[in-house]
């Protein structure tokens, strides 16, 4: 048995396209199975009867973001951060959190092109059997992009992508700006409209100045050419700040302060010690947040209404 | 040209009993609205119509059982529209979200109405506690990498992308609010919830996200929520199923208006979606 003769038909997998509860009853069906006795469809036939949707919901690739950039200049915002930094679970996280009522300050939940990418993102951290799983780390040479579409407060739409690569590209990103196996690290960096620097309390509590300097290392090729691009730091597994050395989160926050000039800094976490807590039921939505409120406030002057077609925004680079 | 309101559901949202009920109150001449025409095979809904005459709950409809039923109804202005519903009994819907085809049919019903009426039974959906509900005492939560359910869509998340994918076949502009489609969320077998909350708060409070989107893609006066008990009340109960075989099954049932006001014509679901 083969499969149907149109492209748009997903049978036998799927119900028939053409609404026949029996296949054999399906000219495309008997066409691709020899059953039909004048082939008479062609292929224009066929391609007019397209009647799939374009997108299927799950991580976008780079090369699809046309899927959003068609109908606005989407705001981004880059995650960036060693292996094991919790950047995947903050977004599992931040989308549970959406799920349930929890909202953005100055935004409303519009749609999204990968809803399904959240919702298996989501999966993981259901409880099951007493347990959750988190995600697993992303692949090394995987670039996901999530998309949420956002009602900003008087009415316009607001496109927001999130870009999200393996911390083994940021680590070689960190040691050769051009290494073959930070190309993912340097395609954020170039795309971004802000950056979520995320720095592992876990992490710095097991290995100290080791873990220190990676960060710093990350931190000094986001800062090159950076365009005055908006940065916030993000302190994640924050439930194990206290075994952080208070020196050593000070003199992080001074490197940054340094580089950066001023940053702002949050402290996320994923495990709740108190219900509500606020590193996990308030944070996780804040940070995304503070990175909007710091890219509207670098939007340039609205389009002249003379020129409807100029871009609404323009940021750099 | 009959306007057509789009009936839609998962299955088990209780669209069969809705429409039994709702054929015999036109029927039985107990509505403002009446059936424009004698429906001519009404074999589709025998199976219900018989199980409320006898004071038993109808069984749900054959998931394989993909066959359209179309009510063609007038008010007393002799405005006739017809109440569509494009899968009576089927997986449509699931398969729809999972495989991203909408069938023929389906596409046609989408795109020629302009009034959806969108089933949701609050009681059937999945409800699973996450990460965000444990405050762990640190042996609670540990990474189990073996033995997890597949991956499935999660109910919430199947409404919106469903709404999205009709959305996209009526070519939606999300830059604006949506102003000629008209939406109204049923909350079904309302008697199970048990509650003293309006429908609206009541979508808000246990489907928050689906409200966001709707309350951000629809303009206000578009789109609205109702509660539906068309039953009004389990059928399991002797005492119930003999005031149904009794009284008639057409004299029981209500809806609630979206601020929370009752009533027991059910009919007027339609002038809502309307």
């Amino acid at each position: 048995m083969g499969n149907c003769l149109n492209s748009e038909c997903a049978a036998p997998d799927a119900p028939c396209h053409e609404n026949f509860s029996e296949l054999k009853k399906c000219r495309f069906w008997q066409e691709a199975n020899g059953e039909s006795k004048n082939n008479t469809l062609d292929k224009k036939t066929r391609s007019a009867r397209k009647q799939s949707v374009d997108y299927d919901g799950e991580a976008l690739t780079i090369d699809k973001i046309q899927q959003i950039s068609y109908r606005s200049s989407p705001l981004s915002i880059g995650i960036v951060g060693k292996a094991d930094a919790g950047k995947t679970t903050f977004l599992a996280m931040l989308f549970t959190l959406l799920q349930k009522g929890k909202l953005f300050e100055n935004y409303s939940f519009c749609g999204s092109k990968t809803l399904i990418g959240w919702d298996q993102l989501y999966h993981h951290l259901k409880v099951y059997q007493g347990s959750i799983q988190f995600p697993d780390p992303t692949p090394t040479g995987l670039l996901r992009v999530y998309h949420l579409a956002l009602r900003a407060p008087k009415g316009a739409l607001r496109d927001l992508l999130i870009y999200e690569a393996s911390g083994e590209t940021f680590y070689s990103w960190s040691r050769n700006r051009d290494d073959e196996n930070a190309e993912n690290a340097r395609t954020i960096y170039r795309k971004a409209n802000a950056f979520a620097l995320f720095i592992d309390c876990a992490d710095l509590a097991e290995r100290k100045g080791l873990a220190r300097a990676e960060i710093i290392g990350i931190a000094e090729m986001l800062r090159h050419k950076l365009d005055g691009r908006p940065v916030v730091a993000v302190w994640s597994k924050a439930d194990r700040m206290s075994e952080v050395v208070p020196e050593l989160k000070n003199a992080i926050s001074d490197e940054l302060k340094d580089m950066f000039g001023k940053i702002e800094e949050i402290e996320i976490s994923n495990l709740s010690v108190t219900d509500p807590d606020i590193l996990v039921h308030q944070n996780n939505v804040q940070l995304i947040d503070k990175l909007l409120e710091q890219m509207e406030q670098l939007k340039a002057p609205a389009p002249s209404l003379t020129n409807p077609n100029e871009a609404l925004y323009n940021f750099l680079p | 040209m009959s306007r057509s309101i789009l009936l839609i559901g998962k299955p088990g949202s209780s669209k069969t009993v809705f429409l039994a009920q709702f054929y015999l109150r036109l029927q039985k001449r107990k509505s403002e609205l009446s059936l424009s025409d004698v429906i001519g095979n009404i074999s589709v809904l025998a199976p219900s119509l018989d199980a409320l005459a006898d004071g038993s709950e109808p069984q749900p409809t054959p998931t394989e059982d993909n066959r359209e039923f179309l009510l063609p109804v007038v008010d007393r202005e002799g405005n006739r529209f017809d109440l569509l519903c494009p899968e009576y009994g089927g997986e449509q819907i699931n398969t729809i979200i999972r495989t991203r085809l909408l069938d023929k049919r389906w596409m046609e019903s989408v795109v020629s109405s302009n009034n959806w009426l969108f089933f949701i039974r609050l009681n059937s959906l999945a409800r699973s506690k996450d990460l965000s509900d444990l405050t762990p005492s640190g042996t609670q939560v540990h990474d189990q990498q073996n033995e997890r359910p597949e991956y499935e869509i999660s109910d919430q998340v199947a409404f919106i992308e469903l709404l999205q994918l009709m959305l996209q076949q009526k070519a939606h502009d999300y830059h604006h609010l949506q102003k000629d489609i008209r939406l109204t969320i049923v909350l079904t077998c309302w008697d199970e919830l048990e509650t003293e909350e309006p429908p609206k708060s009541l979508l808000y409070a246990e489907l928050p996200l689906l409200a966001s989107f709707i309350s951000s893609n629809w303009a206000e006066d578009m789109w609205s929520v109702a509660g539906l008990a068309a039953l009004e009340f389990s059928l399991r109960k002797t005492a119930n199923q003999q005031a149904y075989k009794n009284r008639g099954p057409e004299n029981f049932g209500f809806m609630v208006s979206e601020e929370g006001t009752p009533t027991k014509d059910i009919t007027k679901l339609i002038s809502i979606a309307l």
